[in-house]
Parts: C-alpha cells; sequence; structure tokens
C-alpha cells in the first residue's frame, strides 16, 4: 500500500512541476506588453516599470528568481494591474467565492440527479421516468450559457425575484450554481438510473424482496449502496474542478470567483497572476486526484493490486 | 461582457448624477435643490469594473481609482460646476498666487485635518509629489507633470538626480511652493488630479508592499471616509466627520458597488438597487428615456474616436495623403455613431471636443474646426493617391488592412461597420483583424499596423494641449510616426505661451494641419455621457473632466414616497 | 404402449457437415449493430434530425440572398418576418443565413476536432496498449501529465500564444488534451484482447503483428471509437461556444453559432430572438449528437449482441 502512494505522491509532484514551468515559459511568449497603455507611455516610464518588476532580466534569471520565492516563500508575485495586491491574496479572496459556487452547483447537481436516477429507475417507463429523463436531456442539450441567460430573463426581468448579479448573501448564488447544476443533474440522473435498473435486475434483489424486505430497505441497503459505486468514481475528479470556477458563469453573473479573475488577467497580461492562478489550480486539481486515487485504492482493493498491471 | 477599451473607461467615469445646478432634465419633474433631505441619506452608486486599481495615488491608471479617492481625499483644487461651467476651484488650497513670470506657484494650505485628527501639513503634499516622480514606484501619469514642466522632474524621474531636487518645497506647514522650468498656462486645471492629494508618510510606511490594495489603517482628509472595501463586491464610505467643509455634506453613507456587466448594471439601475448610472446602449437610452422617475442627463464627454494611419506603412499605402484624405471622407460619422455608438454621442466634424476650456473660456467658441475645409470625392482621391505612389490606381485591387482594438461583440459592430463604409465609398476591399486590446496596445506601439480604429483619446485635463501635444514628432514616433515641423513648432509655442490668446492662435493652425492638410488620423465621433438618475437624488453633479461623478454635495430627498 | 413398426421410420441420411449449419442466417457484429440501432427509435430519430440540420447548414443559406456579412445600417435589429425568416441583427445582417453558415463551421469544427482527437488517440492508445513494458509506461504517465492541467488553462495559453485569428490554433488548443480519454480507452481494450486465448491462438498459428492487428484488434476497437466520435463532436461544439463567450473563439468574419450566442446575449432583453435561434440549433445538435451516441454505444456493445 505504501508503495502506492509514494508512487501517486512523487507522479504528483512531478508534474505540479513541470506545470509550472511550462506555464512559466509558454506565458511569457504570449505577445502584448503588460504596461502597454492607450497614453502611449514615454519611454523613460517604460523602462522603470521594467526594472521595478524586473522584467529587464533574462527570462531564466526570471524563472529563477520566481521559483524561488515560489518554494521558498510560497510567494506567487504581485499583480501588475493591481499594485500592492499580491496574488497570494487575491486567490485568498476569491478561490472561497469560486468555491462556494462549485461546491454548491456540485451538491445540487450530485444530489439531486442520484435522486431523480433513483425514482426514474424504480418508476421505470411510467411519468415520473419521462420527467427525469426529459430533465435530464435538457440537461444535456442546453449550453450552460443559454441556461443562464434564460434564468436571468425570467427571474430577475420578467420577475423580479433574484438579484440579477453580484455576490453577496445565498439568494445570489441559486441562479449561477443552478445554470452550472442542470449538466451535472442529467448526467448523474441518467448515470443512476442505468445502474440502478441493472441492480434492482440483479437475483439478489428479488431474493430480498421476496424475504419481504421493505422498500425503504430495499433501495437502502442494496439498490443504493451497489449502484451508487459507479457515480462515485465520476464524482472524484469533479470535486477537483470545483474551484476551477466555470468562467463563463462567473462572467455573466459578475462574481468575483477565480475563473473569471484568471480570464481577466489573460487580456490584462498581468503574468503573476496569470501564473499564480494557473499554479493554484492546477496544484488544488492534481492534488485532489491524488487523493481520489489514494481512497480508491483504499476503498477497492482491486485497483491497488492490479495497479502496477494496468 | 466586459469592454476595457478607454471610452468606456472615462465615459462611465463621468457616470452618474444629473445635473441639478443647471436644472438639467427630461420631461420628468423639475429638481430643485431647496428640498428637504429625508432622514436618511443613504445612496447607491455602481463602479462599473470588477476591481478598483489600487488606493495608491501614486499609481493606478484606472478613472475608477481616482474617482474613489475624489470622494475620499482632497487634493490642492477640486473640480466642480461654477455658474454652469466646469472649473477647478480652491480646495485643499485656500488660494493661490503666481510669480510674474509664471515659473513660481505659491500655494496658501487651509487648516485641515485628517480622519485620524492628524493635520494636513505642506510637507505631505511634498512627500505626494516626490512619490509620483519616484522612478521606483514608475508611476504611468507622470508625464502629465512632465508636461506641466515642474523643475527637474524628468531627471528625478530617470534617476539623474535625488528625489528632493524636484521643484517643490514647504518653506512651511501652510505653504506649498512648486517652481517649474516654463510657463504651462493650464497649470491650475490640474490642481485636482491625484498626484496634488497630500500623502501621509507614516501611514504608508505602515501599510508597506500592501499599501493601496486595501482600506484599513487608511485615513482621509476627504468628503466621505472608506469604511469598508470588498474586492469585487463593494466599498462602502461614510461622511468625513473631520472633513473641512463637512457642513456642505450632507449624505452620511455610499455604497459604491462593483459591477462590471454592462447588463447587470442595468438590471440594477432599473430595480432601484443603485440610484444612477450612465447608459452606452441605445436600447437602454431609449426605455430609461420613457420612465417617469428617472431624471435623464446628457452631456458631452471630452473624447474623441479616431483612426489612426501608420506613416510607416509597409505597403506605403497610407504614406500618401490622398489616400489618407480619401479614407477620412469615407466615414459617414453620423451612421458610425449611430450603430457603433448607440447613438450617444456627436458626430466628430473637429479633433478638439466641444466642452474643452482655454483659459476661462470654450476653444470651440473661440476657434471653428476648420474640418469643412476637407473636401473632395474618396475614391477619386484614392486613385490619385495610388497613382502618385506609382501602383494602378484601380481601387478595386487594392485590400486595406484595419486594425480594431477588442474582439468582443462592440468591437466587432464597430470594426464591420467601418470596413462596409469604407469599401463602399471607395470601392477598395477591407480586412479587419481584430484584436485583444493589450495586443493592440503592443502593435501600436511597435508600429505593426497599417491602419488601426476602434481608439478614444480622452482629455487629460481641461485644455486643448492634452489632444494636441500627442501628435509632436517625439510623442506621434510610438503612434504612427507622423511627423511635421510646422505643427511641432506651433505646439511648442503654445506649450511655453502664458497668454491664452497666443495659444488659440497656434492651436487653430495646428488643428488645420491635423484635419485638413496632414491628415495623419481620421475622426469618428465623440461620445456623450449619457445618464439616468432617479429623481430623489439632488444636487448631483456630472464632471466630464473628472472621473466618475461628484457627490459631495448629493443629497436624497423624496425618496421615502417613491 | 402400442408397437411402432419400424416401417413407419426411414432412413434419409446423415451429413456431418450439416450439425455445424445454424439455423438463423449468419449475421456480421456490423449488421447486428445497424439492426440493433435501427430498433433504437430515440436515435433514429436523433440521426434523422443531424442529417437535416447538415443539410440545412448546407443549402438554407442560399434560400436567401443576403451575404453572412452582409452590413446594412438601414434594416438593423428587425424581428423576423416574411423577408427576414430569423430577423436582423443589430448590424442588419439577416440571423437566418447567419445561424446556419453558423452551424456549418460549428459542425466543422465538432467533425475535425473529433477526427484528430480519435486518430491521436485510438494510435497512442493502441500502440501504448499493444506494446506494452517501458514504452506503455511512459506514455501512459505523459497522458497523466497533461489530463493533470485543467483543460481550459491550456486552451487559453494556446490560442494567445499562436495568436492568429484563423481556426487552427482554436482547434489546435481544443484538441491537446481531449484524446487522453481515448487513448486510455483504447489502450485498456486493447491490453484486455491482448490476453484473449484467441489471439494467443493466432499468434501460435504464425500469424504477424497487422494481421493480428487488422483482423482482431482494430474491429474490437473500432466500436468504442465510433461513440467517441459522436460523442466527441458536440463537445468541441460546446467548447468553441464557451471559448467565444470570452472572445477566444472563432473570429470576424468567420462565424460559428457560439459566436453568435455570445454576440446576442448582451441583447437578449431587447432582441430575444437573436439569442433564440442559435441557441435552439447548437442545443438541437448537443441533443441529437448525444442521443445518437448512446444509441450507438447500445448498439455496438458486444455485450449485448443477440
Amino acid at each position: 500500500m505504501l508503495k502506492f502512494v509514494l508512487k501517486r505522491f512523487a507522479y504528483m509532484i512531478m508534474t505540479i512541476f513541470i506545470v509550472i514551468t511550462a506555464t512559466f515559459f509558454m506565458m511569457h511568449s504570449i505577445p502584448g506588453n503588460p504596461f502597454a497603455s492607450p497614453k502611449k507611455l514615454p519611454a523613460q516610464t517604460l523602462k522603470n516599470l521594467d526594472k521595478k518588476y524586473g522584467l529587464d532580466k533574462p527570462l531564466s534569471t526570471q524563472y529563477l528568481l520566481f521559483m524561488e520565492n515560489l518554494v521558498l516563500h510560497g510567494d506567487l508575485g504581485e499583480s501588475y494591474q493591481y499594485p500592492g495586491l499580491t496574488v497570494n491574496s487575491i486567490i485568498a479572496q476569491r478561490a472561497p467565492v469560486s468555491g462556494e459556487l462549485g461546491g454548491e452547483a456540485l451538491i445540487l447537481g450530485f444530489g439531486l440527479g442520484i435522486i431523480l436516477g433513483i425514482i426514474a429507475a424504480f418508476k421505470k417507463n411510467q411519468w415520473q421516468d419521462y420527467t427525469v429523463m426529459f430533465i435530464a436531456i435538457l440537461g444535456i442539450a442546453i449550453p450552460s450559457f443559454v441556461l443562464a441567460a434564460l434564468l436571468q430573463y425570467f427571474f430577475t426581468v420578467k420577475f423580479s425575484i433574484l438579484p440579477t448579479s453580484g455576490w453577496g448573501s445565498f439568494k445570489y448564488t441559486i441562479l449561477p450554481a443552478f445554470s452550472m447544476a442542470l449538466g451535472t443533474i442529467a448526467v448523474y440522473a441518467r448515470f443512476m438510473r442505468s445502474n440502478c435498473i441493472e441492480v434492482i435486475g440483479q437475483d439478489y434483489i428479488m431474493t430480498a424482496e421476496a424475504k419481504g424486505v421493505s422498500k425503504v430497505a430495499l433501495v437502502y441497503k442494496h439498490v443504493l449502496r451497489n449502484a451508487i459505486m459507479p457515480s462515485i468514481t465520476i464524482l472524484g475528479p469533479q470535486i477537483a474542478m470545483i474551484f476551477t470556477g466555470t468562467f463563463v458563469i462567473e462572467v455573466i453573473f459578475s462574481i468575483p470567483g477565480i475563473g473569471r479573475y484568471f480570464v481577466e488577467s489573460m487580456t490584462d497580461k498581468d503574468y503573476p497572476v496569470i501564473l499564480g492562478t494557473t499554479i493554484f489550480v492546477a496544484i488544488l486539481y492534481i492534488v485532489s486526484v491524488f487523493v481520489v486515487d489514494v481512497l480508491y485504492g483504499f476503498i477497492d482493493p482491486r485497483i491497488r493490486l492490479s495497479g502496477d498491471k494496468k | 461582457m466586459k469592454n476595457k477599451k478607454l471610452w468606456t473607461l472615462l465615459l462611465s467615469a463621468a457616470m452618474v448624477s444629473t445635473v441639478a445646478l443647471a436644472g438639467c432634465g427630461s420631461s420628468s419633474s423639475s429638481s430643485t435643490s431647496s428640498t428637504t433631505p429625508d432622514k436618511v441619506q443613504h445612496m447607491s452608486v455602481a463602479i462599473p469594473t470588477t476591481d478598483i486599481q489600487t488606493l495608491d495615488p501614486a499609481k493606478g491608471t484606472d478613472a475608477y481609482s481616482a474617482w474613489v479617492l475624489q470622494e475620499t481625499m482632497e487634493a490642492l483644487g477640486r473640480d466642480e460646476m461654477k455658474n454652469g461651467k466646469e472649473t477647478v476651484v480652491p480646495a485643499g488650497a485656500q488660494s493661490w498666487n503666481t510669480s510674474s513670470d509664471g515659473l513660481t506657484w505659491t500655494f496658501h494650505l487651509r487648516d485641515e485635518k485628517w480622519s485620524d485628527g492628524q493635520p494636513v501639513t505642506a510637507d505631505q503634499y511634498v512627500y505626494a509629489l516626490r512619490r509620483a516622480d519616484d522612478p521606483n514606484i514608475a508611476s504611468q501619469y507622470q508625464y502629465l507633470i512632465s508636461g506641466a514642466g515642474i523643475e527637474n522632474v524628468d531627471d528625478v524621474y530617470s534617476g539623474k538626480m535625488p528625489l528632493d531636487k524636484l521643484g517643490v518645497s514647504a518653506p512651511d506647514s501652510k505653504t506649498l511652493v512648486i517652481k517649474l522650468s516654463h510657463p504651462c498656462a493650464y497649470f491650475q486645471k490640474l490642481l485636482n488630479f491625484k498626484f496634488f492629494m497630500p500623502q501621509r508618510e507614516d501611514v504608508i510606511n505602515n501599510q508597506g508592499a500592501k499599501y493601496g490594495s486595501t482600506a484599513s489603517g487608511l485615513v482621509f482628509n476627504g468628503p466621505f471616509k472608506i469604511v469598508s472595501m470588498e474586492s469585487g463586491s463593494k466599498i462602502e464610505l461614510v461622511k468625513n466627520e473631520d472633513y473641512w467643509d463637512k457642513k456642505d455634506v450632507k449624505l452620511q453613507q455610499v455604497t459604491m458597488n462593483f459591477m462590471g456587466d454592462t447588463n447587470e448594471q442595468m438590471n440594477a439601475l432599473q430595480s432601484g438597487e443603485i440610484d444612477t448610472m450612465a447608459v452606452i446602449e441605445k436600447e437602454w437610452n431609449d426605455k430609461f428615456s420613457k420612465e417617469k422617475n428617472l431624471v435623464h442627463s446628457n452631456l458631452a464627454s471630452p473624447q474623441t474616436g479616431y483612426l489612426t494611419f501608420n506613416f510607416k506603412d509597409k505597403n506605403k499605402l497610407m504614406s500618401n495623403v490622398n489616400i489618407r484624405k480619401a479614407i477620412a471622407l469615407s466615414i459617414d460619422r453620423t451612421q458610425y455613431l449611430d450603430i457603433a455608438g448607440g447613438g450617444i454621442g456627436i458626430p466628430a466634424n473637429d479633433w478638439i471636443p466641444s466642452d474643452v476650456q482655454v483659459g476661462n473660456q470654450l476653444y470651440r467658441d473661440e476657434a471653428k474646426s476648420p474640418f469643412s475645409q476637407l473636401q473632395g470625392d474618396p475614391k477619386k482621391l484614392f486613385s490619385e493617391g495610388l497613382k502618385e505612389l506609382g501602383m494602378n490606381p484601380d481601387t478595386s485591387k487594392i485590400t486595406i488592412v484595419d486594425t480594431q482594438a477588442g474582439t468582443d461583440a462592440v468591437a466587432k459592430k464597430q470594426g464591420d461597420l467601418l470596413s462596409a463604409e469604407i469599401e463602399k465609398k471607395i470601392g477598395c476591399n477591407v480586412k479587419v483583424n481584430y484584436e485583444e486590446w493589450k495586443q493592440y496596445l503592443q502593435d501600436g506601439s511597435n508600429l505593426n499596423f497599417q491602419m488601426e480604429s476602434g481608439n478614444f483619446w480622452g482629455a487629460d485635463y481641461n485644455d486643448p494641449m492634452t489632444f494636441m501635444d500627442m501628435w509632436e514628432t517625439d510623442a506621434a514616433a510610438t503612434t504612427n510616426a507622423y511627423s511635421d515641423k510646422k505643427y511641432d513648432a506651433l505646439i511648442d509655442d503654445a506649450k511655453h505661451e502664458n497668454s491664452q490668446a497666443k495659444r488659440i492662435a497656434d492651436f487653430e493652425q495646428a488643428e488645420k494641419i491635423l484635419l485638413v492638410t496632414d491628415v495623419p488620423f481620421a475622426t469618428t465621433y465623440h461620445p456623450s455621457i449619457s445618464a439616468f438618475t432617479y429623481n430623489y437624488v439632488k444636487d448631483m453633479q456630472i464632471l466630464p473632466f473628472a472621473p466618475g461623478s461628484e457627490l459631495k454635495y448629493a443629497y436624497i430627498s423624496g425618496k421615502a414616497s417613491n | 404402449m402400442a408397437e411402432i413398426s419400424k416401417d413407419k421410420f426411414k432412413i434419409i441420411g446423415c451429413e456431418n457437415n450439416n450439425s455445424d449449419e445454424i439455423v438463423r442466417k449468419n449475421i456480421t457484429y456490423w449488421e447486428d449493430a445497424w439492426r440493433r440501432l435501427k430498433q433504437n427509435k430515440i436515435a433514429m430519430f436523433s440521426l434523422g434530425l443531424l442529417i437535416i440540420i447538415a443539410l440545412m447548414s448546407i443549402f438554407a443559406p442560399f434560400m436567401r440572398s443576403f451575404g453572412v456579412n452582409g452590413v446594412d445600417p438601414t434594416t438593423t435589429n428587425i424581428s423576423p418576418n416574411s423577408l427576414h425568416w430569423f430577423g436582423t441583427d443589430d448590424l442588419g445582417r439577416d440571423v437566418w443565413v447567419r445561424t446556419w453558415a453558423g452551424t456549418r463551421t460549428s459542425i466543422i469544427i465538432g467533425i475535425v476536432g473529433a477526427l484528430i482527437e480519435v486518430v491521436v488517440g485510438a494510435l497512442y492508445g493502441g500502440i501504448s496498449g499493444y506494446v506494452g513494458g517501458v514504452v506503455d509506461d511512459i506514455l501512459m504517465r505523459i497522458v497523466e501529465i497533461l489530463n493533470s492541467v485543467p483543460y481550459l488553462i491550456l486552451v487559453l495559453m494556446i490560442i494567445m500564444l499562436m495568436n492568429s485569428n484563423g481556426i487552427l490554433p482554436l482547434i489546435i488548443g481544443m484538441t491537446l488534451t481531449g484524446w487522453t480519454g481515448l487513448a486510455r480507452m483504447v489502450r485498456g481494450q486493447v491490453l484486455s484482447i491482448k490476453e484473449q486465448e484467441y489471439v494467443l491462438a493466432s499468434q501460435a498459428l504464425g500469424a504477424n503483428s497487422s494481421r493480428i492487428i487488422l483482423k482482431h484488434l482494430l474491429p474490437n476497437v473500432i466500436g468504442i471509437i465510433i461513440v467517441d466520435v459522436t460523442l466527441a463532436v458536440p463537445s468541441y461544439i460546446f467548447a468553441e461556444a464557451f471559448l467565444s463567450y470570452i472572445g477566444l473563439g472563432i473570429k470576424t468574419p468567420n462565424i460559428s453559432l457560439g459566436a453568435l450566442c455570445s454576440n446576442a446575449t448582451p441583447n437578449m432583453m431587447f432582441y430575444p430572438y437573436q439569442l433564440f435561434w442559435p441557441s435552439l440549433i447548437i442545443s438541437l445538435i448537443m441533443l441529437t449528437f448525444n442521443l445518437l451516441g448512446d444509441g450507438l454505444a447500445d448498439a455496438l456493445d458486444p455485450k449485448q449482441r443477440q
């Protein structure tokens, strides 16, 4: 077991390192000067700016400085666009917002999806089944931005029930979370439904029913626990995605999250922020995948044992 | 979608507010200023961006930071509407006088206190100006004080001289002296700029590297002070009881909400979540115009949209004056304004906008635009130009490449429309190259384009010079490599001249060279500020030359009955 | 019991080769799959709808005389009427023509992207699975690293890096990490087949690698590939639409459904029809591809073979 964990850990570190390095060099190759301004800056100003931010040094030196700061101090640098604001503080402010939104959407999507899937499976080919399937179809077909626009129109313009955009109390999160969740609901509903149907068809369910086990106990003890495993398989990586933030939703609803910030920093050519956000998101993702892998290793012995062969 | 272009910046910079003093409004109720204030004096406005850049007056290039600073700090002067004219009135300085040669400005400071009780002293202004010129801070607006000609300003900035050699000094705690190396006829117009706000060295040292990114621990000497600032969410202001003019401040609380999305702003205005907003789209304009409890203010904004022609064009086309004239003549400015600008503005048949003042007079009252002197048939002129270049005079064989700023829907409208107009009138092909803003600016500086469009030039201060010194040979080197000795001479003269009459004459000739003789660029339109404010807001001022709107005198009256 | 006399029975003979005869006609894997697909009404309906949409995208623009980029300032923002079936946008361009032209581009992007993904992914996974050993390890580690980078970040960087206005950087960016899923699946499949006894038998009989690949591995893998393609197309269309929202998708004068949607969203309050039509088409495309893909997955699943 330990060998498995160590191996995965080593890969994780290596991956993170490669990602950071690649991002750094890619980012500096993107054309455009971060200090380009419509008010044609005099040469002296540009010189001073370059000097201040260390941009006049050769690229490799900048890279080493950056890595040194990162590894030794955990410091991701200071934003160009917002002087005085460190990347760390930007992330600290914005990531929880994305996390909250993503988490809400995931809980909504997973929870509702699983429940709907179970209902559909048990009421197979009846109206409940068709309703759930219809919802699922909508979730697959309608792009999230279209859904977001529609929801905005109906709930904020036509009937002013919810705020249009922005971020604050819980009511600000309802529309964006739902826009993101519908697709997830669809996936889990269909998946759960087909898994449940498969499990229900198994002999041991028939046996349990014949033995007189109550419907509720049936669902919970037998069907659910067996059918839900594959869904958890997909859930893992999705948890990792919470923080990456669906930037389109964040843009449409003006949510101060990290996805949106990242996109803005790309157009602003705000190198430190681009780099910092990329690294943060990548690390989060990679670590989550690592954790999920290790957990599976505990839960499902087959994965552990076949790890080398596969 | 987000729109970071300059014109939206400055346009929504002068956002909100009814010019209540002038009683300007459409069909709705006339808002007089002698109504009883409500008990609750809380106003809510929108900052049309995700975040302000910084609260450090020496840094930051966005108009939004400048706006927040304007409401919370007091510079030597303040931009206000006085007798229907926009003027910079004494604020931090009670009065000032100039020496007869115009080179020494002496400011007599008011008795003022900071929000922590400390007095405002002259050396704090000295400290602030030194920071603005500090090469280690690398302020991007340094060119303003450089143009004003403060002694040694450029040598200090390049590091050749130490900070204390900058021509600012404080002979005593209530007197500030600024020495110029040449007279600056518009120096008074600069006094509300954030460089002229006092700064506290002790506070800044305390804040350290994070200075400007948070509001906690900061002190203020303006009408309001910041209670909290949540990045991406909002800024809360309350009345500053230590302000020297607090008797004129009636609002108790102001909430500034960050709203980067146009639809968000419009919906917020409609629902009353914010009290005022500037509108840039025709449909919203029409919609709000019909609302009974919204007062509409329409003010000219000192900006001009323009296209630049690259004199170092690799295909030689843009180096020919007839070709440039042809393109300038082929633009249907009214149509462009209507479609690309939502009809909110004035077609630009001049370069210097109508509300720019020279001294105390409106420039355009004194100097008529020479634009009508540019005549000719676009297609013929273009052909002539081709002939002069030794090329086939058939215009249909030519393809022009236009680099348009921005890749969003608004930019696409501008680019597509422009190319269609040129193609129609001249008969050549126009290919539009849409570039992200920073990329566009970069290519501009590197002269990597044939023709550039989508740019707007806005005034930094209230004088024609801010529109003219950019076309001098040195300055234009990275704009489009335009160079004209006659033009340079005129602008140089205007720079050192103290007599406004002489300057007007200089500018008049210079503008003719730009619009009729050389045509290094072509204008499109001047955007206007079209703002809607709820009728319970009184005495808020929209100032085209100042950022945001002036909330100092505003108050709420009659809101409860709304 | 009554006596049954021997002469009531006649010997008609016994031929050994008949014992192998199967009563029913021999159906190949493909015919069986097609048959099962045909029975799946939803999938067939989706297929039909898709074909209609594809045909429309080719021919529909010609039904009207307006150009894709025919800017006409006098006819801006007109609601759908008999002249402009879908109305006009804010530059006076006909929405019908633009929507179908956009559909064409979107479908092309989807198909090209999916094809690239499939070719690269299948080859990569196939080789990795077949060769095995160290090569397999290295190749799979590379896949893991690629997978660890959030897809969006990679796409954004590539597009900004290449900075041209064409479709190429867009497609490269999008496909750069897309193929990893298929590679894994193909590899998995190849690995499991490799261990089968009939492959061993084949090898024992002296079949060379290419024959094994062609006759045994490939047919078993194609099923997965087809399903993957069908599901990949909509995801690329969707990805391009997503990118259009940040301004990194298709650039003018080219138009895609995503670009149409993102242009129309700010106007949604006043001219909802501009957003409605491209959204409808894009939703239909996503839907039909997904349903078809589901149907194909069922039809091509060897476990369900009858």
